[in-house]
């Protein structure tokens, strides 16, 4: 038997140059416009959440820098009624299925707002226990599936995360049962401080699919065009009653894994520069600029448009901060549960009793 | 608006500031570095909060700093209310610590008589009480399970009732407010010294020991090696006393110890690390000589000078600032003939000088002469340290400084 990862070749549309070894596929240049701007926004909100880590006004957060093609790709391509279940890194994905990227300062803060998904998004709070939404993922899927809805469901997560054992029980549930789902992992090459060498003896997280006769694939994660076309087409079949799949795309973490971590500790700036000449956005700007799609005036006004948005989105934060607690109550189910009111008029009296 | 050292880390306490981006008065631009912080992990640099003069800064570069504690504090005007952020956060939480649920409230404070079990009133209840000088352990609560109210508070601190019954307790707790009192928080420099007096002051057992000697010799020495220097190169009386000092701890060893209270162990160091106390305007300063037995008179000398000027102008690394053994504290240059030193906790010994006056002694011939003297102040740790031996290290110290030819035998 040959080398299994041969199975699971690279798939790569548009190369670090921003030069197409593909087609743009169901990707229109004008969408590409549209992703280069929203990708700059997303970054800059992914900055600036590092400095107010810093600053004191937020805890531990996880930037995403990096990692923007994987999340706008798996999720650009999903119909409104499609389900996503995330991992605390991703905002990017969440923000494009309609979750406020406030949700990643809230989840940072432990504030309660971060449980109240707006009912219009067909998106899980972001689990923090690694691996853990796999089969709150193939919860969903299954549920779909009993009910006779035709909707896709994503489950993101990391590298890491595949080294657990809830990823392999809902590989293998998912697996048996035939439910609708996409497993969407973003391999971005390091679990904390482990190397993905470290952590597996196989080649790719694609030939994982095997084991379970699932379709795996490989996709270059700093390829929006790629991931795009890949999810759009898997996400298709799913909702046609196929799958589950197993989708690897392969990108990097930029930054540090949260503001507790120090990654100068553990990697090497080579590698760093490597994976910063791939990164995701320039080589839409370089593809763009060749295109003659957009200029640099345009380049600046988005830097200026990303700034704004950015304040934008604190005022927001600080707006909704002060929300009552009582969203821990009200946001739980759709409709309050009779047990639960109970607990809720007993804690508003209390409220009202010591004066806070 | 004061910015707080937040926890930049998970779950950390404490890091130390490796460098500041700007100085006071300068104005920072928002999310441009402000300050390098190293902590347990890593190096991490802190962005600016907002856009504004800084107004002060609290820690100098290689000072510890808490988690919570005010770092520095900028300048905003009217028109930009400083960290609303903050501010907000607080609500929600303070509606949850005040929860508890009720069946658990009836069995800590069953009747709600006063003394009959922990008091139960929430943060901001007791905080006005502590401010009306009212001992709340003494109310009688009217909420639910006795739990204190505000209004209880209002009542005892107006009636001169149950309150009144420890009139002392209440006004050690809050002295009432006359005049123009003010209140300034306690933080940076000020309060790191606070802690670091206190913790000395709970943990040694100090006992003071004063002397006075014949500083004739000492002071012609100096005065004629300073006849034969260059200006930068003059002496002060302090490479002298430290030199000395240095040479009776060879003597005296455990004066160069620490009480490692943890292991029960007197440790001892085969290097004497002279820590200098230097007043400065912004709090005490102590920065540390390494090694002077290495160092002959002359570089004793121009390392004081510059540990001295380095810690006025704030320029010292980490390093410089730490590892003292023992210290000396000069006092005499500003003002104090004896003075009774707090120990430079954990070290077991502060050597304190007075100044160098013209003073009457009584001489061999038993006339009354005007001579130089030099009055020393030596506090040692009882618990290590005994009487005999610290007065032995006393006059041997003075035997030295007072013929300073028997120094220069040894140097």
């Amino acid at each position: 038997m040959g080398d299994v990862s041969e199975l699971f070749p690279l798939i790569v549309r548009m190369d670090e140059d921003g030069e197409l070894v593909g087609d743009l596929g169901l990707v229109t240049k004008q969408d590409l416009v549209d992703v280069y701007r929203e990708m700059r926004l997303l970054r800059a909100f992914d900055e600036r959440a590092w400095n107010l880590q810093r600053q004191g006004v937020i805890g531990t957060y996880a930037p995403f820098k990096g990692q923007e093609a994987a999340q706008l790709g798996a999720t650009k391509p999903l119909d409104d009624s499609d389900w996503l279940v995330p991992t605390y890194r991703d905002w990017a994905a969440g923000y494009v299925r309609g979750v406020p990227v406030t949700h990643g300062l809230f989840f940072s803060k432990g504030h309660p707002r971060v449980g109240d998904v707006p009912k219009s998004a067909n998106v899980l709070p972001a689990q923090v226990v690694i691996g853990a939404q796999t089969l709150h993922g193939v919860g969903v899927a299954w549920a779909a599936k009993l009910k006779h809805e035709r909707t896709a469901t994503v489950v993101t997560f990391g590298d890491g995360s595949t080294s657990q054992g809830d990823f392999h029980e809902a590989m293998n549930f998912a697996s048996v049962f035939s439910v609708p789902l996409i497993f969407f992992c973003e391999n971005n090459q390091w679990a904390i401080s482990v190397p993905i060498e470290r952590q597996m003896r196989a080649k790719t997280i694609a030939q994982r699919a095997l084991a379970y006769d699932m379709e795996g694939y490989r996709v270059d994660g700093n390829d929006y065009v790629a991931v795009y076309n890949l999810i759009a087409e898997l996400a298709g079949r799913v909702r046609n009653g196929e799958g589950p799949f197993l989708v690897e795309a392969v990108t990097y973490r930029l930054g540090a894994h949260t503001t507790a971590d120090d990654p100068s500790k553990y990697r090497v700036e080579a590698e760093e520069e490597r994976w910063a000449r791939r990164d995701p956005i320039s080589r839409i700007e370089k593809f763009l600029l060749r295109e003659s799609l957009i200029d640099e005036e345009q380049i600046q006004a988005v830097d200026v448009a990303a700034k704004a948005w950015v304040e934008e989105v604190l005022a927001d934060f600080k707006a909704e901060l002060s929300i009552s607690s009582s969203v821990l109550f009200q946001s739980v189910y759709a409709e309050m549960p009779q047990s639960l009111a109970n607990q809720f008029d007993q804690y508003m009296k209390r409220v009202k009793e010591v004066g806070a | 608006m004061e910015w707080k050292f937040p926890d930049v880390g998970e779950g950390l306490h404490e890091a130390q500031i490796v460098k500041w981006h700007h100085t006071e008065g300068e104005e920072v631009v928002q999310d441009e570095p402000l300050l390098d912080v190293e902590t347990d992990k890593a190096v991490v640099t802190i962005p600016a909060p907002t856009g504004a003069p800084i107004e002060k800064i609290l820690f100098h570069e290689g000072d510890t700093i808490k988690v919570g504690e005010v770092v520095v504090v900028f300048a905003t005007g009217s028109a930009e209310k400083p960290a609303p952020l903050r501010e907000q956060e607080v609500a929600p939480m303070r509606e949850q610590e005040a929860i508890l649920p009720l069946e658990m409230e009836s069995v800590l404070r069953p009747a709600g008589r006063p003394g009959a079990g922990p008091v139960l009133a929430t943060p901001s209840v007791r905080r006005l009480a502590r401010e009306r000088g009212v001992d709340i352990t003494k109310i009688r609560g009217t909420g639910t399970g006795g739990r204190v109210m505000a209004a209880d508070v209002e009542q005892a601190a107006s009636a001169p009732s149950p309150a009144a019954t420890f009139p002392a307790e209440a006004a050690w707790a809050a002295p009432k407010p006359t005049g123009d009192i003010q209140r300034r928080p306690l933080v940076g420099i000020r309060k790191r010294i606070a802690e670091n007096m206190a913790r000395s002051w709970a943990h040694a057992v100090q006992v003071t020991v004063f002397e006075e000697m014949d500083a004739t010799n000492l002071v012609s020495l100096r005065r004629e090696l300073n006849s034969r220097v260059t200006e930068e190169d003059r002496f002060s009386y302090l490479p002298f006393v430290a030199k000395a000092t240095s040479k009776m701890l060879s003597r005296f060893p455990d004066l160069n110890s620490t009480l490692d209270e943890e292991s029960s162990e007197i440790v001892t160091y085969p290097r004497h690390n002279i820590g200098i106390a230097v007043d400065d305007q912004q709090g005490l300063t102590v920065p540390v000589l390494h090694d002077i037995d290495g160092l002959s008179l002359k570089a004793t000398s121009r390392e004081l000078k510059r540990l001295i000027e380095g810690a006025r102008n704030h320029s010292l690394s980490r390093d410089e600032l730490t590892g003292s053994t023992f210290t000396i504290t000069n006092y005499g240059t500003i003002g104090g003939i004896y003075a009774t030193p707090i120990i430079n906790y954990p070290e077991v010994g502060i050597l304190g000088l007075g100044p160098i006056r013209r003073r009457a002694v009584v001489n061999e011939a038993d006339q009354i002469v005007a001579a130089d003297t030099l009055t020393l102040s030596l506090t040692f740790d009882h618990r290590v340290i005994d009487g005999g031996y610290a007065s032995r290290f006393l006059t041997g110290l003075i035997e030295l400084l007072s013929n300073p030819f028997l120094l220069m035998v040894e140097l």
